[in-house]
């Protein structure tokens, strides 16, 4: 069996937007699934190679703190049809020698509201206890790059803007320890 | 005639202006306020709807106008005490009682209520002044 990861449920996730009124922060409340990231090594690329290991977050349990923009960016996303948001991890530099606080590159698809989307990524690795580790980074995305429209009331003159900041802490431990 | 419909058109475009110089205003020094458009009760914008948004100083205008050629006799005084006495009266027939309905029924705070009818009769106010100046 390939070597794997799992998700440890303290790992975070919030997105930060703005609107033409002012900025929100949407965090997830409760990151509940025991995912699990299988990879190989590629040693001619010098890079883990990743099968079918994804990252699923529930959109039902994003909270902004502002209850009208929380429904809204459910709405937007689309949660009723695609409750997940799934990060697909397709590659990551090699972390054997990596050193804290170094940062690795990585590839992951990103499917929200049935699109997916590829995206080139950059974490920042620091080592914990007993072979834990953590992943940190962010990614600037679009609602577009989804064919979503980001919500706008009074024919537009108040509205969502495009952008949203993807902020992320993934926890993580070797399988089976 | 031609004093009517320019009337209509001319309050129509300001009033127009005026909403939109509003809502940046309220934007600006209200936002809370303004964040509750984003409630579910508000329609999200379409190219359907929207118009109905850009039109709507000119059916005020419009129906301002009707009601001013019906009764203006009765509004004596400058142009400003007349456009005021518009403004008072638009404001308690109209506004009041469809607000009152508005806020029984619909999920939305005082505080926004309070500024529809303060923008209603803002806009009866204006459109009272150009009648008064275009067509007395």
């Amino acid at each position: 069996m390939s070597p794997a990861w799992v998700v440890e449920s303290g790992s975070q996730l919030n997105i930060e937007g703005s609107s033409n009124i002012n900025r929100f922060t949407c965090h997830i409340r409760q990151y509940l699934q025991a995912d699990t990231l299988r990879w190989v090594r590629d040693d001619r690329l010098k890079k883990l190679i990743f099968r079918n290991s994804a990252v699923n977050i529930d959109i039902n349990q994003f909270d902004c703190h502002q209850k009208y923009i929380t429904s809204d960016l459910r709405k937007t996303l689309r949660a009723d049809k695609y409750p997940q948001l799934r990060i697909h991890f397709l590659s990551m530099d090699d972390l054997t020698w990596v050193q804290e606080g170094q940062k690795v590159r990585g590839q992951v698809n990103i499917e929200l509201a049935g699109q997916i989307k590829r995206y080139d990524m950059e974490y920042t690795v620091i080592h914990g206890q007993g072979n834990r580790f953590r992943l940190c980074g962010s990614k600037q995305i679009l609602f577009s790059d989804f064919n979503l429209v980001p919500p706008g009331k009074l024919a537009g003159l108040v509205r969502i803007n495009q952008e949203i900041k993807v902020n992320f802490e993934l926890h993580f431990r070797p399988y089976g320890s | 005639m031609k004093k009517i419909i320019l009337s209509v058109l001319v309050a129509g475009a300001v009033l127009l202006v005026m909403s939109l110089l509003l809502i940046f205003v309220e934007i600006k020094f209200f936002p809370g306020l303004v964040e509750e458009y984003f409630s579910p009760v508000f329609r999200w914008s379409d190219t359907s709807t929207d118009w109905l948004f850009y039109t709507h100083p000119f059916v005020v205008s419009l129906a301002l106008k009707w009601f001013w050629e019906r009764y203006k006799d009765l509004f004596k005084g400058g142009d400003l005490l007349r456009a005021f006495e518009v403004a008072l009266v638009y404001g308690i027939i109209a506004m009041v009682p469809v607000l009152w309905v508005t806020y029984s029924a619909i999920d939305i705070s005082l505080g926004m209520v309070l500024t529809w009818l303060a923008y209603g009769i803002l806009q009866a106010f204006v459109a009272g002044y150009i009648f008064s100046k275009i067509n007395p």
